[in-house]
């Protein structure tokens, strides 16, 4: 997992933090908290017995966790098999590897000019892997919407093109 | 006491015995009478199934008229008290089962309940609050728990996970424990009104003393598996199993496996109902401390979401959002009875009646057999057949076993007394402040009657053996007499609806003239016995007479005929006398033109409840009803 180093997982934080900046502001001086708590355990929270409380919580997620997972997975997605190498190679950042698979893309693309980094068919994977992990973690449709935007941006941001 | 006339108030559920107790008592009796009588089947079952001679339910009582003949005096006195020396180790190896599945039960749900602390901080890690640690938050919690006027405060400790956002407390009085999660620590900015409601939910089971009765209740459930439920299934399973594979009767072991399901789902109803009257009373009092539009808030939008089906209404263990809505928007809905009390209590008590009447004849069968053993002329009394003859009303035995009959079921016309009664009681309150009443409320009450009747059926029906259902008998259709039984429903329904129409209308008149900020608990009090004393005059008759309708079950209730006749008078004859005096102490002694008001002592000259402030100095005359 990309998770699994040091470098993927400051990355995957790095591009967590955007999308809860962008997402949920407020919960941004709880980060490093819930950081740890989903490294410690990355399964989404339990549904909780609602007989053991109020039953009033619920619906009121944490952004962190499910932005954690989202980064983590959609770059997991788009490395593909460059993650095993990553792992292995400790010269090749991961920035450089999707900064690699981006210019490969325009190459592609017989263009030299600075179109979008990922194609439509790699955004429509990337929101739906996005959406997916939001939803694991029990947040909302809108939200989720938007730390999928937020996500891509902060990928491109973070590879400075 | 001035009355804020911008401030709502309301009225107070708490005023009388809080419905959560009533179910908690329920639950435990239905609890322990599921134990008892499915451990004397089960020994009865099993026994047959392993080839062990123990009678089904009750060793045949050593008669006289068994001996030989020719035996002198002493010789018979010598025989008689071996044989009823047999008798009882019998009886007593027989209830050995019970009653040690009894004790398992209560040191089980005991060794459980003291525990649920710990096992509350291994599932959800928590640390006590400090100060220090989360200054602003754990300022703002201390702010909230001030507001709620607790007579204790509880510890507070905050979760360790940031991701679950909600509240609960636990442990024991005085002290008891209260989690925040963590997860309110990030919502305090953005949300604080969701972190308010929280705690005042949470602290609203603190101060309406249902915390213990929670854990308690779970406690009781669980150990009911553990000790009884689990166990039998399983082997009446492999009986039925074994059953149908040796080409044998199999079909008592799968009535019996549907009884146990039945009784499991019962418990399991009667938990799930208590648990839900709490979260709506937590939710009342979160919204007596200023909570109830934030609460309100949250609650319709959780509420969009969520789909109820109607099967799992019974068993939900929470109320949905717009159950507790609804709640919400009429504080007086707590003040109304619920379809299902009635029904339940009528299943509790056709389980202990069902049980009862078996057990109370074993048991007066072994106090005359122990009476004989010990006392020469009790012995004599026996040997003229004196406890099978009714007309041996000045013997002292016959007395005694009588008396021991008839004792049990007064714990019912209690039972009784405390629940339902005390609900229709708790309505009659609430119309007389709304200025509703009129012959269409008695009428209500009907319903009542014939759902706690329905539940009556149901509970003979699940009771292993199902003695006093007609289930049984519908099978042999040469004895069943359907037109006698259905008189006898029609006969319950009419008497329960009579007892609990006094209950209504001597709590309009009794409590209708009630000032001061105390409740009225003396009173009370006279009424529950009262309304006991009633009920137990109207209702055993009526189900004593099911042994003579069900007699080859029963062994024929012919001896219980003049118990019957005399409950039946003193019956009536209680309900005409103590009407009368509701009525006169209304007419009488309390009326409203000799009332004073407690504050300025002016004549009220209006009807309490109805009118509420004094007409003269503003002051709430019944303050002990409203909040």
């Amino acid at each position: 997992m990309l998770t699994d180093t040091e470098e993927g997982r400051d990355y995957v934080e790095t591009v967590s933090r955007s999308i809860v900046r962008e997402a949920a502001g407020d919960e941004l001086e709880f980060f490093d908290e819930l950081a740890a708590e989903y490294f410690k355990d990355p399964s989404p929270p339990r549904p909780r017995d609602p007989a053991l409380g109020s039953g009033l919580g619920e619906g009121l997620a944490a952004v962190t966790p499910a932005a954690i997972a989202m980064a983590s997975a959609v770059l997991s997605n788009l490395l593909g098999g460059a993650t095993d190498a990553i792992r292995d190679d400790g010269g090749a950042t991961i920035k450089q590897k999707l900064s690699e698979l981006f210019r490969r893309q325009r190459e592609d693309e017989g263009t030299k000019a600075a179109p979008a980094p990922l194609t439509q068919e790699q955004l429509k994977r990337v929101k739906t892997i996005a959406k997916r992990e939001a939803k694991r973690f029990g947040i909302d449709d809108k939200t989720a919407k938007n730390m999928a935007d937020a996500l891509i941006g902060a990928i491109v941001l973070s590879l400075g093109t | 006491m001035q009355v804020d006339p911008l401030r709502e108030r309301r009225l107070n559920p708490l005023a009388l015995p809080a419905e959560t107790n009533m179910r908690f008592t329920l639950l435990v009796v239905a609890a322990v009478m599921l134990i008892v009588w499915t451990s004397l089947m089960l020994t009865g079952f099993f026994s047959g199934l392993f080839d062990i001679k123990v009678d089904f339910l009750q060793t045949e009582y050593p008669s006289f008229d068994d001996l030989p003949g020719d035996l002198s005096f002493e010789q018979t006195m010598v025989e008689q008290r071996a044989r009823l020396l047999l008798y009882l180790s019998r009886e007593l190896g027989r209830i050995t089962l019970p009653i040690l599945l009894l004790l398992a039960l209560f040191v089980i749900a005991t060794i459980w309940y003291r525990s649920h602390p710990y096992r509350i901080r291994r599932q959800f890690p928590s640390k006590p609050l400090k100060p220090d640690e989360y200054p602003e938050f754990g300022r703002r919690v201390q702010d909230i728990v001030l507001r709620a006027d607790l007579e204790a405060h509880p510890d507070i400790e905050v979760g360790e996970s940031l991701s679950l956002v909600d509240g609960q407390a636990y442990g024991f009085e005085p002290r008891y424990i209260f989690r925040v999660d963590g997860g309110l620590r990030r919502l305090m900015r953005k949300a604080g009104h969701v972190v308010e409601t929280v705690i005042l939910h949470e602290l609203g089971h603190i101060a309406n003393g249902d915390v213990g009765r929670y854990y308690f209740a779970q406690a009781i459930w669980l150990a009911t598996v553990v000790v009884l439920f689990a166990p039998a299934m399983i082997g009446l399973a492999v009986g039925t199993v074994r059953g149908i594979a040796a080409g044998g009767q199999w079909g008592i072991s799968l009535f019996l496996m549907l009884q146990l399901a039945a009784g499991i789902g019962l418990v399991s109803a009667m938990l799930a109902g208590l648990l839900r009257i709490r979260e709506k009373y937590a939710d009342w009092r979160a919204a007596v401390w200023g909570a109830e539009g934030h609460l309100k808030q949250l609650l319709v939008g959780k509420s969009a979401g969520e789909k109820s089906p109607l099967f799992s209404k019974i068993w939900r263990r929470h109320p949905s959002s717009q159950e507790r809505l609804d709640a919400l928007s009429d504080p007086n809905d707590f003040f109304r009875i619920v379809w299902d009390l009635p029904l339940t209590l009528g299943v509790v008590l056709g389980l202990l009646l069902g049980g009862l009447v078996v057990l109370t004849i074993q048991l007066a069968s072994m106090g005359s057999a122990l009476g004989s053993i010990s006392s020469i002329s009790v012995a004599l009394a026996d040997l003229q057949g004196a406890f099978r003859s009714g007309a041996q009303l000045l013997d002292l035995s016959w007395i005694g076993v009588n008396l021991m009959l008839m004792t049990p079921f007064l714990l019912i016309a209690t039972i009784l007394a405390g629940t339902l009664a005390l609900q229709v009681q708790r309505e009659a309150i609430a119309d007389l402040v709304e200025q509703q009443g009129g012959v269409a409320k008695y009428l209500r009450l009907v319903w009542a009657a014939l759902l706690l009747t329905t539940g009556l059926e149901i509970g003979y029906l699940i009771l292993p053996p199902p003695l006093l259902s007609p289930v049984v008998h519908l099978l042999e259709s040469s004895t069943f007499k359907p037109t006698p039984y259905f008189f006898l429903l029609v006969q319950t329904v009419v008497f329960v609806w009579l007892a609990l129409a006094f209950a209504r209308f001597s709590a309009m008149r009794v409590y209708g003239s009630h000032l001061g900020a105390s409740p009225p608990t003396q009173k009370r009090r006279l009424l529950t016995i009262v309304f006991a004393l009633i009920f137990w005059g109207l209702f055993l008759p009526l189900q004593l007479q099911r042994m003579e309708i069900f007699p080859q079950n029963t062994g024929g209730g012919g001896v219980f005929s003049d118990i019957a006749n005399v409950g039946l008078i003193g019956g009536i004859s209680l309900l005409l006398a103590a009407t009368t005096a509701s009525w006169a102490y209304s007419r009488w002694i309390r009326r409203e033109d000799q009332l004073r008001c407690p504050s300025c002592g002016e004549i009220i000259g209006q009807a309490v409840l109805s009118a509420v402030q004094c007409a003269h100095c503003n002051s709430e005359m019944a303050a002990w009803l409203f909040v």
